[in-house]
Formats: C-alpha cells, structure tokens, sequence
C-alpha cells in the first residue's frame, strides 16, 4: 500500500491536508508535518512515520522546494526500502498521487509531468478545450 | 441517450467532471444552464475543468433538454448537469428516459433569501424549505435519486438524506 509523508517549511503541509479534504474526503495514508512551527524536526516526524510502514508497502516522500531544507532531510531517507522523493509538489499532483494504492516509477513520473502542466498561465483565448459549438451537428 | 442527470452548483470544476465522466463512461457533458449559456467568460472558465475526452456544450436549458431528447442522442451517453433544483425539476419532467438523478453539490454558493440560511442535509448539501419541496416533486417522479459528490463517496438516497 502506497503511504506518503508530505512535510514543507510552515503550514504548506497541512494547509495542503486541509484543501484535499474538502476536495477528495480524508485521506487515511497521507501524513503531514509543518516544519519550523514547533522544536520538533522532520528527522524525528520521519522516525515515527517509518515505524508504521510495513514490508511491501511503498514510501512517497514529499516536500515544498528542491533545494530547501525539509526536502535535504528528506533526502537522507532514500535508503529506506520502497523510498521515492518528490520535491515541489502542487496540489493536484497530491490528489494524483493519493487517489492512487500502488504507483509505478513510471506511473509517477506521468503524474510529476502532467501535474506541472497545471502550473500555467490563464488565457481565455487559449484554452485546451472550446465549448462544442452551437452547431448540432458538432455535437452529435 | 442520457445515463445521469447532476445537480452541482458549480457545474464543471476540479476534477469532478473527469471523475465522473470516466466513472460513468460517457462520451458528452450537456450543461444546461441559462447563465453560463449566456456568458462567455463562464463558459471558458468552465471548459478549463472539462474533460479532454468528452466533448463538453454549455447550452440553456431548453437547448440542454432538447439535445438530450434529439433522436441522433440516441447512441451517445450523455451526462447532463443543471445548478439549480429549478432546473433539475424541469429536466426531470421534460427528458426522456432518465435512469438516474444525482445531487452532487447544492446549497453553499446559491444566491441566498436575504440573511436567511439554509438547512445542512450533508456537507455538501444545503436547501431552504422550498427548495426541499422542490427535491421532494423530483423524487415523485419516481427516477432514482441518490446523494454522492464525488464516486468515491457513499451515495445516499435522497429521500432518507431529505428526511
């Protein structure tokens, strides 16, 4: 089973917990951690979260920046068996992913690449899809 | 022909109506609303949140009904979404053949009678007295009515959720 820990600098996280709720329900394999907010680390949160994860199950790491230090520490977990990171993730990339028991690395990377798509600007003029014309005979 | 008729104020948005349309199979989405027939910019706001896999009109909801019960629908399976239970009403009297009515999102975003709230019925659902009335004339035409945002939700029998 796919269990995923998402951590960022501040409330991102659980802000981000809080969004997927009203949008998909509770999600019972998701763990959150908001950094820097109390004297605890994402060491010690990650410590815990791997307590609970059993043989065969796969870990999705996940942080708010490349680069930044919840996604270092993060990093230094990838020899935990089934470990993938991602940094920088969005919100439909955790709807994705969530919605998800079991994701292949090529699954995953599918996912990373049309999650990044939504990060766009937004022009009326341009949009992927035209509302069918009033024509009838494009509609049927 | 039509395969599900939804109540969502919202119409199309998130990943509803991909969920949904996948769920459901269909190949087109009729949003039959006066509003977003008639505004623009709601209607590509609204093609934002489309399917790429399913050819999405925006149309009044006379146009809405009327496609749905053009003989040429016959092969196409249709999701239908109104916004208003007015509307819903209407399109479950004047469609043919309706097998399934769903409401998916009503109550937080309608225009409100003055300072008046509405009564919750699920976190999803919120309805004025009349509009439960409404509800009420919808479930004696006897198509199924069920209570379900999403497809990985539960879905409820509106009668017992109307109570």
């Amino acid at each position: 089973m796919l269990k995923v820990f998402l951590s960022s600098h501040g409330t991102m996280a659980s802000g981000i917990r809080k969004s997927l709720s009203i949008l998909m329900g509770e999600c019972e394999n998701l763990t959150v951690f908001d950094a820097y907010i109390d004297e605890t680390s994402v060491q010690q949160h990650l410590d815990e979260f791997y307590k609970t994860v059993e043989p065969g199950d796969e870990v999705l790491l996940c942080s708010d920046l490349y680069g930044g230090s919840v996604n270092q520490v993060m990093c230094t977990y990838l020899d935990r068996p089934n470990t993938r990171l991602v940094a920088g993730v969005n919100l439909i990339f955790m709807m994705d992913v969530l919605g998800e028991v079991s994701i292949s690395d090529a699954r995953l990377d599918e996912i990373i690449d049309e999650s990044r798509e939504f990060l766009r600007r937004v022009d009326l003029d341009k949009l992927d899809t035209q509302p069918s014309a009033d024509a009838e005979s494009d509609f049927f | 022909m039509i395969k599900w008729v939804r109540l969502d104020e919202r119409m199309i948005h998130g990943q509803v109506a991909t969920k949904w349309s996948r769920t459901l199979g269909v190949d087109r989405i009729i949003v039959a609303d006066d509003i977003a027939a008639s505004n623009e910019i709601m209607q590509k706001s609204l093609m934002m949140a489309a399917p790429a896999t399913c050819k999405t009109a925006i149309v009044s909801v006379e146009k809405g009904i009327a496609l749905c019960n053009d003989p040429r629908a016959a092969e196409l399976k249709i999701l239908l979404i109104v916004s208003t239970p007015q509307n819903l009403l209407r399109v479950a009297k004047e469609v043919n053949g309706i097998p399934q009515i769903n409401v998916g999102n009503y109550g937080r975003i309608a225009p409100k009678n003055g300072t008046e709230q509405r009564h919750t019925y699920t976190k999803n659902l919120y309805a004025y007295d009349e509009e439960v009335a409404i509800l009420k004339e919808i479930l004696a035409t006897g198509i199924p009515c069920n209570v379900q945002t999403i497809p990985d939700d539960m879905p409820q029998d509106l009668s017992k959720v109307l109570g």
